[in-house]
């Protein structure tokens, strides 16, 4: 077995010029930043089971570039190595794991000092607070070449730093600093260029008044400052000068000079930056996943402020940062996450700099003077209705029927009164749509006015291209009452871009829907080439519309505030139309607040030919928190319609979403920006990456706004947001909503729980992170690709089991939880993309145990009598001994419970069915109390209408249900007397369950328990002819204690279906892992009787996932087969 | 949570407060006593690393109560602990922590750091000794676990080994040492240095320590040092050079690290009774106890140590704006 890929926490960054060195796992990756597009230029494994935990060039590199004989310095536990930097760089250069220098103690920094000539040396601070020097001379024996220094108080430390002191003439003058398990922060100062060690070495200075572990430490660069961080949530700064300089003595120290107050959770590091004159500025780390940067005025007594804090780094599902580098020039930092990823971000220089969001409260008085009224009061004028017409410019309307553009893209803004209409005060409709000529974007706005006029404007770029305050006739009468609402179409149509279609409302309830066809093949001039009025479905209120051409006919898709689908057919005889179809409840209950055709209308084209049957992907978002893709099937011919979900997002991030958009052009291509309301916050949430792209808090959504992206290539990764508080007018303008700040993609945040393969080949991991993922195996690279992942579960992920066919995941965590997903792997929805629903959620009993986790999973295929597939037997076992049986219906997409039961009252956490030849139905479960129970449910199953059934012309056996109406009466009861056995096989915890299929009912069992033991057992089955059931005939039990030196917690077996025949002389191979980090490979050699001859481990290797969860084998076989090993991150191996 | 949700959650808590304990963990060290037998004729107990006191609650109970009728059910006031102990003058409790501890009847509380040097002549004035002595050395110390399993296994092995270094200082041949283990990927390394000093060194899981937790505890039993081996505190051995001379076997010891599979395994027993409160299940509790009376959810003895975040708790809340800082 050979490791392949890896992904897991980032403990190490450091800068090497521009360009960056990761230490991810036991491998160095470099990455170019310099370039354009960062990139990894090489991986390579400086360790054989140490994690790389921290990086140091021998000389920092300047403009000129590194000296020729530079080194660097990589270290992770006890073990180091120096390395050329030459010989590093070189791609092709081999670095010899076998090479990497143990140290006698844990490392926690280590520093180059100055070489003996040639010979590179270094010091390093242990977790016991000694100093240990070392001259890197090969020659001599490993020893030698170390050199002990006395420690002024041997004490266990969770960090250190080791500084050269600059300040000194010698300059192999160390300054140590360090953070206590006890809250100490402790300085010390060696000087290490004596030959001889001395005696006896005094602290300088003991800092108090932590209140919890010290978990990093610094000094600036002036040897002035000491900042600390704590397990108590603040940064405490030190002035050490006198420390620095004091000559013997040790100070106790008992009130820092400032308290940083702000992190929610532990702080890892700190570090300091440069600052201006008479400042000092920090930078720090926490497990809240935020970095802040920090600033105290050092005149007297000032506090520490936080002057910037970068929230939600990486996924945000995540826990933990581990590292964080800080690019030369000061400007911005990487940290590296316990989720894998890599991100990069900007250091504000001074609060003048133009910030990625910028705020603005438009002063309208000055452009608007308010009129006296008769009395002196003046009468308010206001905001009342947005359109942004891109990410530059905007038009409001004003109370008072002033309707105002506003420019933004000039360094000033610029305000025009647009024109002043009496009959638009207290204005209810307005609304902008997108059309393209000759390669660039216009608007085409329109107005209605109090009368169900409308008005038809078009601007160009950020100038109105229709002249301003026309004169009344233009205004066109469209509906006989005061519109609610105009709303576009946001799909331009490749064969008709001359149109352009809006829709009006009106606030009298079943009123029809004004359909407006607006030719804009001169843009000055637009006018309304045609209309129809459709008749709404009852209660149908209509908040948006999608129109698509094709093949000459035009369909009209229409969304309701009561997340309802409704489709129209227009002709262009009749001008009164009824919908052809109208789907209920595809939003829940919720408005739907856009539509959109999926892909470029040109990949749409192709239906064009076959003009009767039109199939199309539409997305919409809405109210309930989705966005979602249909497949809509429109055959005009036979009156089929058919609306088919294929995926659901729910962006936890985004709960109120309002619009969907995915950019397809370079080089931000791919990116699926949602944007919408969160709590007080309007955010922009890049789903692609998982990452907040951008928030704005407005104090909430409920308000008069609008939101544009940019319109053209030059504005695309703006955005604009207009919205009125307070009566006023606020714009904020987003900068980089498609800024990537991501170096390498984050994964779980958290350790993975459970991991299982689907016979397709899709990856699911569940994590402590709550968040279930999916990802596909790159062949070539070994990589996890990401497919997509669901922030669904509330509670950490318990157990995944695919369905036999790949098309479902089932689900389960905590608080009773389990979901059924359906996968679609369907190309079209989009590459590099499946679609993942929430198809069913298993009622949860009305009497909840708290904290009742649903620990294991089994799922069997179920037929009906005439063949079809029905759904799913889903088994549940749970941690207060209960087991559920579920029929899980895949066309009513519902769970119906047949049958429950309890087995004692220990935790379960096993199960799973086999099905013999002769029909029978067993159950295994497994828990706590080391045994394995075999249940027979043949009876109960039958009495619930499953039998197990070979299918007609193979000899496979499934199950099939009788008759496919399933009731949901009173479950059956699972009773103890349907134990055929229960035999301890473990001392406690069963983590792990197996089963193979043997020729001629023959079970080959493996367990792995937390006794660190692994169990072989042969169970022959026999029909029992009394009871219509199953029976064990016999069953042997070969138990390999001490298999591992911790729990066993997965095995995988290397092949499915065997016969004891075939496998006599090869054996019966399958694998084992443990928290102990250990992958072995066992051979079982089966006696012709019942006998197990042997088990023989076969190959045993270190894997770098700590605490291993999941084994689960990918590929077909031979040499593209894969084992991917979850735990705290994710390791493929080649087998 | 609640604390009545946390009961139905967690067994043991419950059960540690109906009974008078100050933590859960109480029960593990009664389970490895229930099957080891830890506590027989042992009259002098060092227990390590202790706050909040629980283990030493059971050495306390268990030691000096014996010969009585014990009723583990009902609640022991402190008061009666008093009793007892002045009954049995002979047996020795001295309990360590860095943390202070609140004092416990019948056992000798001190604040002091299990690796200084000056810790062992103030076990042994406590203990009213000027020899190793001591029957049995517990320790159920455990670090802030940061979540790199490496360090937090590191530091883990740290503390274990601190102990077994004041343990050799103390023990009396053929006495006994238990500790916290964390059963990580270096566990081997630690069973063979713990069967270099015990004839017998078991690893145990009792049922109070929940199944997902990669706690367990070593048993070393019958304590049998090297010949020629000197304990002490001023070098103790396998926590990092002490002197120039002790790099050469530090970093043999390092290199060892790499056969892992190869070394040897301490034996697994799981302890506890299976009849016991299981700690991974969840219990229906009935509304009532088995006299009828309605259940009510006491108050835990001990409010749980402060923890280090709670003046930056009482900060958030003086800065007010929700809790929210930028």
């Amino acid at each position: 077995m050979k490791s392949r890929s890896y992904v897991g926490p980032v403990t190490s960054l450091a800068f090497f010029g521009d360009d960056l060195l990761v230490g991810h796992g036991l491998e160095l990756k470099f990455f170019m930043l310099s370039n354009s597009q960062p990139s990894l230029q090489w991986r390579k494994r400086i360790f054989k089971r140490e994690r790389i935990q921290g990086i140091q060039l021998s000389s920092p590199t300047q403009n000129e570039g590194p000296a020729s004989n530079a080194n660097v310095l990589l270290w992770g536990g006890k073990r180091f190595r120096i390395i050329h930097l030459a010989d590093l760089m070189d791609p092709s250069f081999n670095i010899k794991i076998e090479d990497e220098i143990p140290a006698p103690d844990w490392i926690l920094h280590s520093v180059f000092l100055e070489p003996d000539g040639d010979v590179p040396r270094i010091a390093m601070m242990t977790a016991h607070n000694t100093i240990l020097t070392y001259r890197h001379e090969q020659s001599i024996e490993l020893a030698s070449r170390y050199r002990w220094y006395p420690s002024p108080e041997r004490c266990l430390l969770y960090s250190a730093t080791l500084f050269r002191d600059s300040t000194t003439q010698t300059t192999n003058d160390l300054v140590a600093i360090a953070g206590t398990v006890f809250g100490e922060v402790l300085l010390w100062k060696l000087d290490t260029s004596q030959d001889k060690v001395p005696e006896k070495v005094e602290l300088s200075a003991r800092y108090l008044s932590h209140e919890g572990s010290v978990f990093g430490v610094s000094i600036s660069p002036d040897f002035s400052y000491a900042a600390s961080c704590s397990d108590d949530r603040t940064i405490r700064l030190w002035n050490i000068k006198a420390d620095i300089v004091g000559l013997e003595g040790c100070r106790e120290v008992k009130e820092p000079l400032a308290i940083g107050w702000g992190h929610q959770a532990r702080i890892w590091g700190v570090k300091f930056l440069q600052a201006e004159e008479g400042y000092v500025r920090i930078i720090s780390f926490s497990e809240d996943l935020t970095a802040k940067v920090w600033s105290m005025r050092l005149d007297g007594p000032n506090p520490l402020i936080c002057t910037q804090t970068f929230k939600n780094l990486h996924s945000a599902s995540g826990k933990n940062i581990w590292s964080l580098a800080i690019h030369p020039s000061e400007r911005h930092f990487v940290t590296g996450g316990a989720d894998g990823g890599i991100a990069s971000w900007k250091i504000l220089e001074d609060v003048r700099e133009t910030p990625a969001i910028k705020e603005t409260i438009a002063n309208l008085e000055e452009i608007l003077p308010p009129p006296q009224a008769s009395g002196g009061k003046s009468i308010k004028d206001e905001p009342r209705k947005y359109v942004a017409l891109g990410s530059r410019s905007f038009i409001v309307a004003m109370s008072s029927g002033w309707l105002l553009h506003c420019n933004l893209s000039k360094p000033s803004t610029e305000w025009q009164k647009v024109g002043f209409w009496p009959q638009i005060k207290n204005l209810s409709a307005m609304g902008a749509g997108r059309f393209e000529t000759d390669g660039t974007y216009n608007h085409l706005v329109a107005l209605g006015d109090n009368t169900g006029k409308v008005l038809l404007q078009t601007w160009h770029r950020y100038l109105p291209a229709t002249p301003t305050n026309p004169p009344d006739q233009d205004w066109i009468q469209i509906c006989d009452t005061r519109p609610s609402d105009i709303f576009f179409s946001h799909c331009q149509n490749k064969n008709d871009t001359h149109s352009v279609y809006a829709a009006v409302t009106t606030f009298k309830p079943d009123t029809p829907i004004q359909l407006l066809r607006i030719n804009v093949e001169t843009a000055e001039k637009p006018f309304i080439a045609q209309s129809w009025s459709l008749i709404p479905p009852e209660t149908f209120p209509s908040t948006a519309i999608l129109v698509y051409t094709c093949g000459g006919r035009v369909f009209c898709f229409a969304g309701s505030r009561h997340g309802a689908f409704a489709l129209y057919s227009l002709t262009s005889d009749d001008t009164s139309i009824k919908s052809l179809k109208i789907w209920r409840h595809v939003h829940d209950d919720e408005s739907i607040t856009s539509l959109g055709l999926k892909g470029d209308p040109s990949q749409i084209d192709v239906n064009t030919g076959a003009a009767s049957s039109v199939e199309l992907l539409l997305t919409s978002t809405g109210r309930s928190g989705a966005y979602k893709f249909h497949k809509v099937f429109i055959n005009t011919n036979t009156q089929e319609y058919e609306l088919v979900e294929l995926n659901a997002v729910y962006p936890a991030a985004v709960p109120r979403v309002e619009n969907y958009r995915k950019f397809t052009t370079s080089p931000n291509g791919g990116y699926e920006i949602i944007y919408g309301f969160r709590g007080r916050d309007f955010v922009l949430w890049n789903q692609t990456l998982g990452l907040e792209a951008a928030s704005y808090d407005c104090e909430g959504g409920n308000r008069s706004w609008d939101f544009s992206f940019g319109a053209d290539e030059d504005t695309q990764s703006e955005g604009l947001f207009v919205f009125t508080k307070s009566k006023r007018c606020y714009i904020v303008e987003f900068k980089q909503i498609l800024h990537n700040p991501l170096l390498q993609t984050p994964f779980h945040g958290r350790e993975v729980k459970t991991l299982a393969i689907s016979s397709q080949g899709i990856i699911a991991t569940g994590a402590e992170d709550t968040i279930i993922r999916l990802s596909s195996l790159d062949q070539e690279t070994n990589q996890l690709l990401p497919l997509t992942f669901r922030k669904t579960h509330t509670t950490g992920l318990q157990d995944l089991v695919w369905s036999p066919c790949g098309g479902w995941l089932f689900s389960s965590g905590s608080v009773e939880e389990v979901y059924c997903w359906k996968i679609n792997t369907e190309a079209k929805i989009q590459s590099g993309t499946v679609g993942m629903l929430q198809e069913a959620v298993y009622e949860v009993s009305t009497e909840s145990l708290p904290d009742l986790r649903v620990c294991g999973l089994d799922a069997a295929a179920v037929y009906t009598e005439k063949g079809d597939h029905y759904g799913f037997l889903v088994g549940m076992v749970r941690s207060d001994s209960s087991i559920k049986l579920a029929l899980y219906d895949i066309a009513e997409k519902k769970f119906t419970t047949i049958a429950e039961g309890h087995y004692k009252t220990s935790c379960l956490l096993q199960i799973r069915f086999h099905l013999t030849t002769y029909g029978g139905i067993l159950m295994l479960t497994a828990g706590t109390d080391g045994h394995v129970t075999f249940w027979d449910i043949t009876q109960t199953m039958v009495v619930c209408g499953v039998s197990a059934k070979s299918s007609t012309g193979s000899n496979l056996v499934a199950l099939s249900l009788k008759d496919p109406q399933v009731s949901a009466s009173v479950p059956e009861k699972l009773r103890t007397d349907q134990w055929i056995l229960s035999q301890p096989v473990h001392q406690n915890s069963i983590k792990v369950l197996e089963l193979y299929n043997l020729e001629g009912d023959e079970i080959l069992m493996l367990t792995g328990g937390d006794d660190t033991a692994i169990s072989v057992s042969r169970i022959k089955c026999k029909e029992n002819p009394e009871k219509m059931g199953t029976m064990i005939n016999e069953i042997t039990t070969k138990l390999l204690a001490r298999a591992h030196a911790s729990a066993v917690t997965a095995l995988a077996p290397l092949s499915s279906t065997l016969s004891v025949v075939d496998h006599k002389e090869q054996g019966i191979e399958f694998l084992s892992s443990s928290v102990d980090q250990q992958v072995k490979r066992w051979c079982i050699k089966l006696n012709d009787g019942t006998a197990i001859e042997s088990v023989e481990v076969v190959e045993d290797i270190y894997v770098s996932v700590p605490d291993v969860s999941s084994l689960a084998l990918i590929g077909t076989g031979g040499k593209d087969r894969r084992l991917v090993v979850g735990g705290v991150g994710v390791e493929v191996l080649e087998l | 949570m609640g604390k009545s949700s946390k009961d139905k959650r967690d067994s043991y808590y419950r059960l540690a407060k109906e009974q008078g304990y100050r933590a859960r963990s109480a029960y593990k060290l009664l389970q490895l006593d229930a099957q080891f037998n830890l506590f027989k004729d042992v009259t002098r107990v060092v227990d390590l690393c202790a706050a909040p006191g629980s283990w030493s609650q059971v050495l306390s109970r268990s030691l000096v109560a014996k010969g009585k009728d014990r009723e583990p059910n009902v609640a022991q006031s402190e008061t009666n602990e008093v009793q007892e102990v002045q009954s049995k003058p002979k047996v020795k409790i001295v309990a360590l922590d860095l943390q202070p501890m609140t004092p416990l009847p019948g056992v000798i509380t001190l604040q002091a750091d299990i690796t200084h040097p000056s810790t062992l002549p103030l076990v042994l004035k406590h203990l009213e000794s000027d020899s190793a002595n001591v029957d049995l050395v517990v320790s159920d110390g455990a670090p802030d676990v940061t979540g790199l399993h490496d360090l937090d296994e590191y530091i883990q092995a740290q503390l274990l080994l601190a102990a077994l270094n004041l343990a050799t200082c103390v023990l009396r041949p053929s006495g006994n040492f238990v500790a916290k283990i964390f059963r990580g990927r270096d566990v081997a390394e630690l069973y063979c240095k713990l069967r270099i000093f015990f004839e017998r060194v078991t690893v145990a899981k009792p049922r109070s320590s929940r199944g997902s937790s990669i706690e367990a505890f070593v048993v070393c039993e019958n304590y049998t040092p090297p010949e020629g081996f000197q304990p002490s505190l001023e070098n103790p051995i396998w926590t990092g050079p002490t002197r120039q001379e002790d790099i050469a076997g530090q970093i043999a010891e390092v290199s060892l690290d790499d056969a892992p599979s190869g070394r040897w395994v301490a034996p697994f027993v799981a302890c506890g009774d299976l009849s016991e409160w299981d700690s991974d299940a969840t219990y229906q509790l009935p509304d009532t106890d088995e006299n009828g009376v309605k259940r009510v959810s006491i108050d835990p003895i001990q409010p749980p140590t402060a923890p280090p975040y709670k003046t930056a708790i009482e900060m958030r809340r003086k800065l007010g704006n929700g809790g929210k800082i930028n």
